[in-house]
């Protein structure tokens, strides 16, 4: 019998170590990387806007949608966190009660995992378009 | 009234057709972008 193969844990938007070295030699994406660029006077219109973009953005990520999901990401602060704390830029205890972390280090921790999370998004995707444009 | 049901349509499809052309839409929500933003955030413990 042979070996049993080890499965691909990997999944889109999950930030993981991958060799990214291609990166340079793939397809750009047709992308729109955006966060809130507004001001309300009321701060329950900003949350109704809020909702709305986040029902049209957020899709689960599994079954039906889940094609559809890694092409419509909505990137949380929740998420930043947990991957600040599992590369080590914040510690467990930092992220938890993060109004006593050094501003700069929380700016330079919040920056590394934006661009950690965009890259595991934006990479794979970026190799499927480079294939797709191979074979057509 | 019908009138505006149909610009509402619209401007639906229009921006369901600059959707479909976009290959990745990604929404960083909340993201603090300068030190007000830093401030609340901090305040709110995230």
């Amino acid at each position: 019998m042979p070996p049993k193969k080890k499965e691909d844990k990997k999944t889109f938007g999950q930030a993981v170590d991958e060799d990214i070295s291609d990166a340079g030699s793939l397809p750009l994406l047709n992308d729109f990387v955006f966060f809130n660029l507004y001001a309300f006077k009321y701060r329950r219109n900003r949350l109704n806007l809020e909702k709305a973009l986040f029902q049209e953005f957020y899709i689960p990520p599994e079954g039906e949608t889940a094609e559809l999901a890694k092409r419509n990401r909505v990137i949380q602060i929740s998420d930043l966190l947990n991957q600040s704390k599992a590369k080590g830029y914040l510690t467990e205890d930092e992220a938890s009660k993060i109004a006593d972390v050094d501003e700069t280090k929380l700016r330079q921790a919040l920056s590394r995992s934006t661009n950690e999370i965009l890259a595991s998004i934006t990479i794979p995707l970026r190799r499927i378009k480079a294939d797709q444009e191979r074979i057509f | 009234m019908a009138n505006d049901e149909e610009k509402e349509n619209a401007k639906r499809a229009r921006f369901e057709k600059l959707k479909d052309e976009l290959e990745l839409t990604v929404w960083l929500k909340d993201f603090p972008r300068n030190a007000l933003d830093f401030q609340e955030l901090r305040r709110s413990g995230a």
